[in-house]
């Protein structure tokens, strides 16, 4: 037995250590949440001072894998860019309209024209004030972006930017881009210091002029930032005064949803911007959380194969099917019957909205069973519906709408990368998936351009492209809001794509959390976040 | 020497009595056969208990997410079907994709096996660097790869799990022929001068039966297992098939609240890889000459 | 020794060759590509080919594959698509939580496997050594996704008493981790475990200590499990070995920073460096554990050196 003892305790022993080395490799100093973060008061001017936790871990349902704040343009990486860079200008989601940011003044001289006025006093995080040459260098002095980045197209389009005093920049577009003032709001657009990146061409896009440098950038598990104490932000009219009192951030990579929410409910996270639905009823009841339903800018959509699909070349299989889809019962089914329906796929905030189309359309399974006799295959047919996993269920669902006239939905489910092949293939009937709104009104430009890679309808028109294309050169107001107007008209007609409703988040917060943002694109701002022990 | 004072006291019971006897001592074996007995049972006549249609993909939304009543033993998922046909039914799928892929399993891997261990040499060297390279291959990974690689189909989906199959079958025979090929009766069969194929096929391979029955058995649990590991990764059966696998993926955003929605799944995994396991081992101590009571 | 050694390790080159060219071919023939992963709405097809040739993806497959065996014979594991950072660097980050996580996951093991196999030993045929084997064999049944998700409901929401995934406290983040992991592999090394124990137990010389007096307990505990303890310490290293390799669900589940999860992920992104070269990476650390397995058994099991011609390679039939 001694002999037994001993060699185990050896072991044991040994374990332990290599645990406690393997451990201590990867150690930060954290004080782990759920305890005291030290007191830091804060300088408010009428309020009791509070104890603050210096840091803060926020859940985060995707993967960060570039730290370069121009490169990819998704949700993960646009809150990542929030914290640590800002834009020539902000878009306000409820008042649906542009805000200065780093840009006071701007105009749209033409087309092909901006002139904006900078903001001054800015300071990076390096020290250096932020100033006329920087945006140029933002803008123009990258060549990476031209292929690198997600906003590559844009980049491309920008002959160069010219500096007229310190503060003042003036941009000449190679052609005419009436969105170009909204799409300064998107987080890409982010201004760098140029003698950062100087000097520093591979990690000096770190320097940002917001309130938090980014620290420690771990890809597939965390990134790190610390408090920078002499940025603007904490001096910005229309949002808290006065420098956080958190001191560091981290937004941790949690993929499973129930082990995120499990996390914000043992208090180790902050926030969870990403709730799945099928929890809302768990997390609303949780006392000590304070839940939001948020209406996203995001769209849910059915996609038909306008070019080789079964339902290309057959109007009254697509009417059917138009007509059998039960969105109620899909809005019941998958957003707890929150969310907003829609009738176009133009995102609510999104220039030239309109909705307001004789021929409603509405759930009618007789009038659906009408069209599917009229239809080239009355009997039935088989139609192939491509998903990605989490649209899944929602692919269940459908399939057993349409099997009630005779649609029988063969669901394929497959991964980012397959479903770009499967478009470029033709091998759908349809697809179901959502799509992120943004404030610009070009946006659904891609819907009838044969060219594009992601016009997964293979839907052709040279009538409405060409729509398009004035539309974007067009600074009238009126009547590029006719122009929208028109080109929705014909889609709600035409029908290659059936909208259902703009998906609902549900985001929430630990009770003494304030200061964060959850912003309707999926994309929070989590500057100014702090929480009240 | 202990062999032949044990065949002396039974001489008057065949081998598959024998085998048959030590068997049924065998609680937890017994146990698992039964267990195993009725799920085949139940994946034979799964059509004749539940109408598809209705009761199997047949859905409510009014109904959906009901805890477990008289009405609907299980409960009812998101959809609002019933759970209780639906993990009965999906016994069908679980059973026949396990038996697939072991099946594919046996068809390749013993000849593969038997060939390197009767072979040895150069053939053995060089047949055992590919099964060597799969196993380089983390178990779960190479499925994903495959289904990756193929598309997500239910044939895609034996296929990836068979390949684990060929390798744990194509190795237990490895072992069982170079264990059996140096006895006495197989030089008697070359001295005769039987062909090395007859050899083989005669005498080698009913000798490693043993070891590859029991592989069979724990070879469809962890097929079984496997399978329910890809479903759950969203790369097995395509919907509205109520796979086991499946349906935990499609319960576990509902585990907190509605924990039932994977309980009953994962307990179906469960019990029937355990009775497999059961039954396997029970085989193993049965057939193993070795052990004496 | 050393030339067994050395051909095993030479025996690394052709699976290292094997696998890669596994990886490559399964990825040029999976659907889609990771620049498919890439592509936005504003993208013409001109520029999404501009894409593809800033990443090499345009060259044919053998093409890429040459240059990355090329560049591997310099030790260069090439770099992520995703995330642009030298494979290796990546690897490193992970490997230590991976690492961590495979230790306590065997000990898990061993702690539940080696009283259940001895236990199941000495009551052998009883009701006792079924009840050990379902024990045993239940650990292999419980999908372990499931298992992972319940514990963090009962211990981490229901009751604060570990933390919900995240690697951020030490030891206590990888007590439910390695629970998930462990479990699932009792079943093996407790039936190590017992046979090795039956083995030994039978032995003539626990005969003779038994006629000298010693009492049964010191007989099983002491003599019997001493001479058992190299094919369970073997077979108790090729699961550690095995930890390696997967675990990617638990990861998953768990949010655990792990090597398992980054190669799945990698495979789904199409990410083929990432994918390959952290899975070279864990087959030679697998080899090299199994490696210093066998080693072990040879330095430790005077009988087994004599057997050396016919090396046991693989899997004992456990």
């Amino acid at each position: 037995m001694k002999n037994v003892k001993r060699t185990l305790s050896m072991v044991l022993a040994l374990i332990l250590a290599l645990t406690l080395l393997a451990g201590c490799g990867e150690q930060k100093e954290t004080t782990p949440a759920g305890t005291q973060g030290g007191n830091t008061p804060v300088e408010t001017t009428a309020e009791v001072a509070k104890n603050y936790k210096k840091k803060i871990v926020i859940g985060v349902a995707n993967p960060m894998t570039d730290d370069d704040p121009q490169g990819l343009y998704d949700n993960m990486h646009a809150t990542m860019v929030n914290l640590s860079h800002n834009q020539l200008l902000t878009y306000n989601f409820e008042k649906r309209e542009l805000e200065p940011e780093l840009a006071v003044e701007w105009k749209a001289e033409d087309a092909k024209t901006y002139w904006f006025k900078l903001r001054q006093g800015v300071k990076f995080s390096n020290g250096e004030e932020m100033k006329a040459e920087d945006v140029q260098f933002s803008f123009t002095g990258r060549e990476k972006l031209l292929t690198e980045s997600t906003q590559s197209a844009t980049f491309k389009k920008i002959e160069s930017v010219e500096i007229i005093n310190d503060y003042e920049v003036r941009f000449h577009l190679k052609t005419g881009d009436a969105d170009f003032l909204t799409r300064m709001y998107i987080q890409t657009f982010a201004i760098v210091s140029k003698k950062a990146c100087e000097a520093d061409p591979n990690k000096g896009y770190y320097v940002g002029t917001g309130g938090w440098k980014m620290t420690d950038f771990v890809p597939s598990d965390h990134v790190t930032y610390q408090r920078v104490d002499t940025s603007w932000v904490w001096d910005r009219d229309g949002y808290i005064k006065g420098i956080n009192p958190t001191e560091e951030l981290e937004l941790r990579y949690q993929p499973e949803a129930s082990t995120r929410t499990a996390a914000l409910e043992a208090k180790q996270i902050a926030a969870n911007a990403s709730i799945d639905m099928a929890e809302y009823d768990v997390v609303s009841a949780n006392k000590d959380l304070e839940i939001t339903l948020l209406p996203a800018e995001v769209l849910d959509y059915l996609i038909i194969n306008m070019n080789n699909g079964v339902a290309a070349k057959d109007d009254n299989l697509r009417l059917a099917i138009a007509y059998a889809l039960n969105i109620d019962e899909a809005n019941a089914f998958a957003q707890e019957g929150l969310a907003k329906k829609t009738l176009t796929i133009w995102g609510s905030s999104q220039y030239g909205y309109f909705d307001d189309f004789e021929n409603k359309l509405e759930f009618n399974l007789d009038k659906a069973k009408e069209y599917m006799s009229k239809s080239k295959n009355p009997s039935g047919v088989d139609f192939k519906l491509y998903v990605t996993n989490n649209y899944e269920p929602m692919a269940t669902l459908l399939q057993g709408q349409l099997k009630k006239i005779g649609v029988n939905v063969i669901v394929k489910q497959t991964d980012k990368a397959g479903m770009a092949e499967v478009v470029k293939n033709g091998e759908h009937d349809g697809i179901f998936m959502s799509i992120t709104l943004q404030a610009i009104g070009d946006r659904f430009h891609f819907v009838c351009n044969p060219n594009s890679a992601t016009n997964r309808a293979l839907y052709e028109n040279p009538e409405m492209l060409a729509k398009f294309d004035a539309a974007l050169q067009e600074v009238d107001d009126a009547k590029r809001k006719e122009l929208y107007k028109e080109i929705q008209i014909e889609l709600n007609e035409v029908k290659p794509y059936i909208p259902f409703f703009y998906e609902v988040l549900v985001v929430g917060k630990n009770k003494g959390v304030e200061g964060e943002q959850f912003l309707p694109d999926n994309k929070p701002d989590y500057t100014y976040i702090r929480w009240a022990e | 020497m202990g062999e032949n004072t044990v065949k002396k006291k039974n001489k008057n019971r065949t081998q598959g009595q024998e085998i048959w006897f030590r068997l049924r001592k065998n609680i937890g074996a017994m146990v698992g056969l039964t267990v195993v007995i009725l799920l085949i049972l139940t994946a034979v006549f799964a059509d004749v208990l539940f109408d598809y249609d209705t009761d199997v993909i047949g859905y409510e939304i009014s109904e959906r997410k009901q805890a477990p009543s008289a009405e609907h033993p299980f409960g009812t998922d998101d959809m609002g079907r019933d759970l209780f046909a639906r993990v009965l039914y999906g016994t069908r799928y679980s059973l026949s994709i396990g038996a697939a892929a072991v099946l594919i399993g046996i068809l390749v891997g013993v000849p593969y096996g038997a060939a390197c261990g009767y072979f040895g040499g150069k053939v053995d060297l060089y047949l055992m660097r590919f099964i060597d390279i799969i196993r380089a291959v983390p178990g779960l990974l190479m499925g994903i790869v495959i289904v990756s690689a193929l598309g997500q189909s239910t044939f895609n989906l034996i296929l990836a799990i068979s390949i684990g199959q060929i390798v744990s079958i194509a190795n237990i025979t490895r072992a069982s022929v170079l264990t059996v090929k140096n006895q006495e009766y197989v030089e008697s069969a070359r001295n005769i001068g039987l062909s090395e194929g007859r050899i083989i096929l005669k005498h080698i391979i009913p000798n490693c039966l043993s070891p590859i029955l029991v592989q069979v058995t724990l070879g469809v649990a962890s097929a079984i297992v496997s399978a329910s590991s890809l479903s759950f990764l969203g790369l097995g059966i395509p919907v509205p098939e109520p796979e086991w696998g499946a349906l935990l993926s499609a319960g576990r955003g509902f585990i907190r609240q509605y924990s039932y929605m994977t309980l009953f799944p994962g307990l179906a995994i469960m019990i029937t890889v355990l009775s497999l396991n059961l039954l396997g081992d029970g085989l193993r101590d049965a057939l193993d000459p070795k052990l004496r009571k | 020794m050393l030339k067994y050694t050395l051909k095993r390790i030479l025996l690394l080159i052709p699976t290292i060759i094997g696998i890669s060219l596994f990886i490559f071919l399964a990825m040029e023939a999976a659907s889609g590509d990771f620049v498919s992963t890439l592509i936005t709405e504003e993208m013409t097809d001109e520029e999404v080919h501009a894409l593809r040739a800033s990443y090499g993806l345009d060259k044919p497959v053998l093409e890429r594959y040459v240059d990355y065996m090329w560049n591997l014979l310099h030790g260069d594991l090439g770099t992520s698509y995703t995330s642009r950072m030298p494979v290796m660097e990546l690897f490193m980050q992970k490997i230590g939580n991976t690492t961590m996580l495979a230790v306590a996951s065997t000990i898990v093991c061993i702690l539940i496997s080696i009283p259940l196999g001895i236990f199941a030993a000495r009551h052998r045929g009883s009701i006792f050594d079924n009840i050990s084997n379902v024990l045993g064999v239940l650990g292999l049944s419980i999908p372990n996704f499931w298992l992972g998700l319940m514990l963090i409901v009962w211990f981490s929401v229901q009751r604060s008493w570990l933390p919900p995934g995240g690697n951020d406290d030490g030891i206590l983040s990888v007590i439910l981790p390695a629970i998930t992991v462990g479990t699932g592999h009792t079943a093996i090394l407790m039936r190590t475990t017992r046979s090795a124990m039956l083995d030994t137990l039978r032995q003539d010389y626990l005969r003779t200590a038994r006629a000298k007096g010693v009492s049964e307990r010191k007989v099983i505990n002491v003599h019997a499990l001493r001479n058992a303890m190299i094919p369970i310490l073997s077979v108790a290293l090729t699961q550690f070995a095995g930890c390696f390799g997967g675990a990617a669900l638990t990861e998953t589940v768990f949010g655990w920073p792990g090597v398992g999860k980054m190669v799945v992920d990698a495979v789904k992104q199409r990410d083929i460096p990432l994918a390959c070269g952290t899975l070279i990476m864990k087959c030679i650390i697998i080899s090299l554990i199994g490696l210093a397995t066998d080693l072990l058994y040879v330095v430790v099991d005077p009988r087994v050196k004599t057997q050396f011609a016919s090396a046991k390679r693989g899997k004992r039939n456990g």
